[in-house]
């Protein structure tokens, strides 16, 4: 049994990682559509390993990352922007991919230790098909934040963080939403929240599909480390590597992507967005903007 | 009459194809199934969570309707048949098992009644089981190519970090009009 393992989830061995799906919305994505991944990646060998990370599937391209070395007995979250690329599904469509591990003993990568494959079903939907009903639809254009809040999950500046309607980007024209963060004096990193409660519909299967872009008054100093997707305390999607001072960025800056989650049915919950930011205060305020955010459902 | 001991079996093309599957499916089919245990392990560590708290509730009723212990074991094997039925079937399909499974545990002594009360809470919790969806892997799409973006306005022009050579750019702010922005 390989001395390595790649999890898609926070939980730690030996519970097993459970079974995890990617979801995918094929709604206005380019042609051309590109996967980002967050992984967790573990050695449990004696020595110190090298890893690198690839994939195959039907229709896929992946890349092939190497992810550098990792001490005995350690773990490291790492994010592949990019990672596949596929051309768009004409219609809804279920496969699976394999995400594979590898582990060598030197840093060029030649002499290889052990291989760990994992299997994870991807889902395309189409939230645009006439059987889905579309629950809710928040997309900003009538001007205001259609009962989206914010608050402080750690070491913001004061008053911040605030949320606004704006026209500075917009994935559907006019309006976008923007949380504005700041980090308070003396720190040097913040973490903020956007939430909303939702009831959701009594039907088979319910999803969550939304819009999100970083960025900063000053981009450069302004470094995205950790996107949050949280159903009440639940995490769903955990995007980026540590919540802390590094000045590199984890998570896609300055561009829009998109992020799908299945609900529970018939179920009040609070959708939370969590987004965590390296930098001082100095280094200006870091956006979260979010648009077109839809709940639908079918049976 | 049979075949001799040491004398080759008769070789019939039908029987050939037939041995040279056998063969085939002898080594790939194990291997398949191979293929799903890690799935089949995540998927069972689900249910088996809701079954246990199904377990306790059921124990906890029983134990509020004074239930001799002793008979516990049947109401549970009751229940977990009705979990089962509630998984697996709906509407009039479902309807049908569930009076057939009622009538097959009242006639063997059990308590209508209690059975009545453990049955919603079998169905509850098979809801539950069914509500889980199976959780996201944490990805996301790209969206390169089709972002909208308004003209910047109002927001200083950047500036230049001598100690570091790196020119400063910031996002606009306040803004109107828009136009179509092509970068990844």
């Amino acid at each position: 049994m390989a001395k390595i393992e790649l999890r898609l989830s926070s939980i730690d061995p030996p519970t097993p990682d459970p079974p995890r799906t990617i979801y995918r919305d094929i709604y206005n994505l380019p042609s051309t559509t590109y996967l980002g991944l967050t992984g967790r990646y573990f050695n449990f060998d004696d020595v110190t390993l090298y890893f690198q990370i690839t994939g195959t599937g039907p229709g896929y391209t992946f890349s092939t990352v190497n992810l550098g070395s990792l001490a005995s007995g350690t773990s490291a979250y790492i994010n592949l922007d990019n990672f596949a690329s596929r051309s768009r599904p004409a219609s809804e469509l279920t496969q699976t991919v394999d995400l594979i591990l590898r582990a060598y003993t030197d840093s060029g990568y030649s002499n290889l230790k052990w291989t760990f494959t994992r299997t994870v079903t991807v889902i395309w939907i189409n939230s645009a098909d006439p059987s889905y009903t579309q629950d809710v639809l928040n997309n900003f254009d009538d001007g205001t934040v259609q009962g989206w809040a914010v608050l402080c999950e750690t070491q913001c500046d004061t008053g911040l963080p605030d949320l606004g309607v704006t026209t500075d980007y917009a994935l559907s024209p006019p309006n976008s939403l923007r949380m504005r963060n700041r980090t308070i004096s003396g720190k040097d990193f913040h973490r903020g929240r956007l939430y909303k409660s939702f009831t959701t519909p009594d039907r088979n299967k319910v999803y969550a599909i939304f819009d999100v872009r970083t960025g900063g008054q000053v981009l450069t100093a302004v470094n995205q480390r950790v996107l949050i997707v949280r159903r009440d305390s639940t995490v769903l999607i955990y995007l980026g590597t540590t919540c802390a001072y590094v000045a590199v960025d984890a998570i896609p800056e300055a561009k829009w992507f998109r992020i799908v989650v299945p609900l529970p049915r018939n179920t009040s919950l609070e959708i939370q967005i969590a987004h965590c930011v390296a930098s001082y205060v100095g280094g200006g305020y870091s956006y979260l903007y979010m648009d077109d955010f839809k709940i639908i459902s079918k049976n | 009459m049979g075949r001799r001991r040491g004398v080759a079996r008769t070789s019939f093309p039908r029987r050939r194809v037939f041995r040279v599957i056998a063969k085939w499916t002898e080594f790939s089919v194990p291997r398949r199934f191979k293929l799903l245990q890690p799935i089949m392990a995540g998927e069972l560590d689900w249910e088996i969570e809701v079954l246990l708290r199904l377990e306790e509730k059921v124990f906890s009723m029983l134990e509020n309707e004074a239930v001799p212990s002793d008979q516990w074991p049947y109401y549970v094997a009751f229940t977990k048949r009705m979990w089962n039925r509630q998984v697996h079937f709906g509407q009039e399909t479902y309807l049908l098992e569930k009076t057939s499974l009622l009538t097959e545990f009242t006639e063997r002594g059990l308590d209508p009644a209690i059975l009545d009360l453990i049955q919603v809470e079998a169905e509850g919790m098979a809801q539950e089981k069914l509500r889980i969806p199976v959780p996201p892997a944490w990805s996301y799409d790209n969206m390169v190519g089709r972002i909208w973006m308004a003209e910047p306005e109002g927001e200083s022009g950047g500036s230049y970090d001598w100690t570091t050579g790196v020119i400063w750019l910031p996002e606009p702010e306040g803004s109107q009009g828009g136009y179509y922005d092509n970068r990844t």
